[in-house]
């Protein structure tokens, strides 16, 4: 019995909606303080990380090890004064960075996490529809960074907002082609090769995703990989940003809490890209005895790929944007076609 | 900064705040002259002054809490330092790092120095040396750490 | 389509390497023009020369190529040595040799490591400025200052090279041989790097020499001028070293003459610490102490190879105790003056780095 159903049983003199609301609004809650703390502990872990390739040895005064860095970093940009540029869109300029981080932070509710011994299953969402939902809400962030650039009148502001709209127009369509592929292959099971449904949501592909996705199409696993590496926007691909040639980017005149909104929205797009992949590519929750311990192995892969990102974010050199959208449109676009076609012959073979 | 006397009840409030913002001094990149680069050695890997929770150099004085003047401040920049100053946050902190800040140093016969940033900017931590050691900055680092916790006991 | 946007880089922003603005025309993302603006760091150091005894100026040239002292204070001292016919012993000019090349490999680790920053990778930054550091604590221990060292001295050196020091820079130069590989490796491995590097910031040989540019520069446009080879001083002639050039005349090339420049410079020190002989570390006929009544007078122009090019100082003497007129040609001066027709046309992501790869040091080109 998943976690849900007993909340639900606990709040059932409530009625059965009412108690359902509750149940709903609690898991909710329980999974968002669970991501918010593995996301103290991500960012403490990155730091730490880059220190060791960099021969340094990181934060370790803050705390016991440091740990408690990021805490008083969070309070530090509470404390701060957010300044209000002159000329600035108000509107916009305000709602920009809360767009960023409430859509990273609804994005993680639809995780399907799998199952955990007595707690059952823990995923919050039963929708039908959660890949959809997914880029959905992921496709709104792109909204809150172009909106956080242009309502300033800063000029570095504004060149890295045109970067960030190349970008974003150059990698987003190769991810959903790559995403479609997934949506076919899991419309048949193949093991049986019977049509089977629930393809469209994340728990539905997880559940047919006996063999890793990544092993059956590994062109749609590289598409993908690189476009979340181009949606997290992290070192080769932080055009948004740029620290070196446009300062910070759209987020330049921002300061105080609002910059920690877009810095909250860069390391859980880190973690949520992550996810996204372990889920659709590396077979997220399954494994032997899943029913147990399934919660463990998707933690397990998305730690090792988040470690693998933030390898990668410390390596490489940034690229260059006309290369980039070079890259997007001429490779991995014809590449996800590929995947596409690939896809499509494989459910009719196992047909 | 004081935030404003707001009673007793506050103050442990005030306290938390204090201790955040001691702990996680963003320091701006900005370099002026020869102390720029023990600027830069001091944020490397032997000193790393990340270990104090200044790690992100921000390159945005919108997001830096902590502006280092490292390097002599002409009469030609000092209008530019007093901007990149009034552009930073509140609250926030300037260490003047190098005797050529501090008044002028060798170069005090000449024509075209700011004998002191402190003319054109409130300076909390003074750091001496021409220039400093990475040590005597991230000495003078702990100070500011220990300015700003007693801010409200006064 | 006229679009402009102006774009201020500058005077404080993190890949600019000291105080310049360049005030960049964009059309979208292509630069259309550069304009730079310098003298954020006019210390007025050559005016405060003249008030000075000769002995006292060479703090000002430790300050003004401020990575690079000792090749500043070499450039310095034989203008000074040449209007005031100073013998300097033989081993004093072994040890300054050794010194200038070390300071030549410090000033390069900064650079390096530099761009990579402006580039956009984290790493090498730091695993230069470890290396900086080693050679930091050689000029501790030889001269008690880590980055202005104040070390070389009318005559002669400081103080005499201990076994100590000797032994560090062996050590020193036996790790770093390795160590260089891997920085160079770091950059060389990725691809993302030869497409940002190869084919911009190109910078013909002609208006090179029109322009005065000098160094890595110049060498990487494919002309073989170094000061080292081409008029040697100190003992120079006597080692073997090659003068790298590239015909890419890009910035790739530059990075690249940049690195085979560093193999060199271990080269040289090697071969310096084979040939140092015994003897006085410090002019025999002379005091320290009598340094304050050395007298010149003429017109005096010497050069050294600094790391970022040809540097000059001409010194006038009227027959006083202090330098009627001094005069530094500070190569970052004549470098960076390329930056707007190597930039033109290319994209702001080129020009970070043609600014990056030209090396300039604020407090040389405004001195």
């Amino acid at each position: 019995m998943s976690i849900l159903l007993r909340i639900h049983q606990w709040f059932s003199f409530l009625g059965s909606f009412a108690s359902f609301g509750v149940a709903y609004f609690l898991q909710s809650i329980v999974v968002l303080v669970f991501v918010a703390l593995s996301f103290i502990a991500l960012i403490y872990i990155f730091r730490k990380y880059m220190a060791r390739i960099q021969r340094r040895i990181g934060p370790n005064r803050v705390g016991k090890f440091g740990l408690l860095q990021l805490i008083a970093d969070a309070l530090k940009l509470v404390g701060k004064e957010s300044i209000l540029p002159e000329g600035r869109d108000d509107m916009a300029y305000k709602i920009a960075p809360v767009i960023v981080m409430i859509a990273t932070i609804l994005a993680f509710v639809l995780l399907p996490f799998g199952d955990l011994a007595y707690f059952g299953s823990l995923a919050v969402t039963h929708s039908k529809v959660t890949l959809v939902l997914m880029f959905g809400i992921l496709s709104i962030i792109p909204i809150g960074e172009i909106l956080g650039g242009i309502s300033t009148k800063s000029n570095y502001a504004l060149l890295g907002t045109m970067r960030a709209v190349a970008k974003d127009i150059s990698f987003e369509i190769p991810m959903m082609i790559s995403v479609l592929a997934i949506v076919i292959v899991s419309s048949r099971s193949y093991v049986t090769g019977d049509a089977i449904t629930g393809g469209l949501s994340l728990s539905g592909i997880v559940s047919n995703e006996v063999i890793p996705y990544g092993i059956i199409e590994p062109l749609g696993l590289l598409v993908f990989f690189i476009s979340m590496v181009a949606r997290a926007s992290y070192s080769p691909f932080d055009l948004g940003e740029s620290d070196s040639e446009l300062i910070s980017g759209y987020t330049t005149e921002y300061s105080g809490m609002r910059f920690g909104f877009f810095y909250i929205g860069l390391f859980g797009m880190v973690y949520l890209s992550s996810f996204l992949i372990s889920v659709l590519y590396l077979g997220g929750a399954n494994g032997p005895y899943d029913n147990y311990v399934g919660f463990i192995y998707l933690m397990i892969k998305t730690i090792i790929l988040v470690l693998i990102s933030f390898l990668i974010w410390v390596a490489i050199p940034r690229i260059r944007i006309d290369k980039f959208v070079n890259l997007g449109w001429k490779y991995l676009l014809p590449l996800s076609m590929a995947n596409l076609v690939y896809a499509g012959l494989f459910v009719l073979y196992i047909r | 900064m004081k935030t404003g006397d707001m009673g007793v009840k506050t103050t442990t409030l005030e306290k938390a705040l204090e201790w955040g913002r001691s702990n996680s001094l963003w320091p701006l990149t900005m370099g002026l002259a020869c102390c720029a680069i023990e600027m830069m050695a001091t944020q490397a890997a032997d000193v790393d002054v990340a270990r104090f929770g200044s790690e992100i150099f921000r390159n945005s004085p919108r997001q830096s809490d902590l502006m280092i003047v490292a390097g002599t401040t002409t009469k030609r920049m000092a209008p530019r330092v007093k901007r990149i100053y009034e552009e930073m946050p509140y609250p926030k902190y300037v260490i003047a790092m190098g005797v050529c800040v501090i008044q002028g140093g060798p170069y005090v016969d000449g024509y075209s120095v700011v004998l002191g940033v402190d003319k054109v900017v409130p300076v909390d931590v003074y750091v001496p040396g021409c220039p400093p050691s990475p040590q005597a900055l991230t000495y003078g680092l702990i100070t500011l750490q220990k300015k700003i916790r007693n801010e409200t006991d006064r | 389509m006229s679009h402009w946007i102006e774009l201020n880089i500058g005077p404080v922003h993190p890949s600019t390497h000291g105080i310049y603005r360049f005030r960049v025309k964009l059309n979208e993302e292509t630069v259309e023009d550069v304009d730079i603006t310098i003298g954020y760091l006019h210390r007025n150091a050559e005016k405060i020369c003249e008030l000075n005894y000769f002995v006292n100026n060479t703090i000002y040239f430790d300050r003004m190529d401020y990575i690079d002292a000792m090749n500043m204070e070499l450039g310095y001292l034989r203008a000074v040595e040449a209007l005031t016919d100073m013998e300097v012993p033989e081993r004093a000019q072994w040890i300054r040799m050794i010194m200038a090349e070390l300071s030549r490999i410090a000033a390069r680790m900064v650079g390096i490591g530099a761009l990579g920053l402006d580039v956009g990778m984290l790493t090498p930054f730091f695993h230069t400025f470890h290396e900086r550091e080693k050679i930091q604590k050689i000029f501790v221990e030889a001269s008690g200052g880590r980055q202005e060292v104040n070390y070389m001295s009318i005559g002669g050196v400081y103080q005499d090279f201990n076994d100590k020091i000797i032994e560090e820079i062996r050590e020193f130069i036996s790790e770093f041989k390795g160590k260089l590989e891997e920085i160079v490796k770091m950059f060389t491995d990725s691809e993302i790097f030869w497409q940002r590097n190869v084919g911009t910031g190109i910078l013909e040989p002609d208006i090179a020499l029109d322009y005065g540019v000098t160094g890595p520069m110049l060498r990487a446009s494919g002309i073989p001028y170094d000061v080292r080879k081409d008029s040697p001083y100190l003992f120079y002639d006597k080692v073997n070293f090659d003068v790298p050039i590239a015909r890419t005349k890009d910035n790739m090339g530059r990075f690249l003459v940049k690195a085979e420049e560093l193999r060199q410079s271990i080269r040289i020190i090697e071969q310096c610490l084979a040939k140092l002989p015994d003897g006085p570390y410090f002019n025999p006929k002379t005091k320290k102490s009598a340094m304050l009544l050395l007298k010149g007078q003429g017109d005096v122009f010497t050069r050294v190879e600094s790391e970022s090019g040809e540097f000059g100082v001409f010194i006038r003497g009227d027959g006083g105790v202090k330098p009627y007129r001094v005069h530094a040609r500070s190569p970052s001066f004549k470098n960076l003056a390329v930056v707007p027709i190597m930039a033109k046309g290319s994209l702001i992501a080129d020009l970070i780095i043609t600014i990056a790869s030209v090396d300039a040091v604020a407090g040389e080109v405004d001195r």
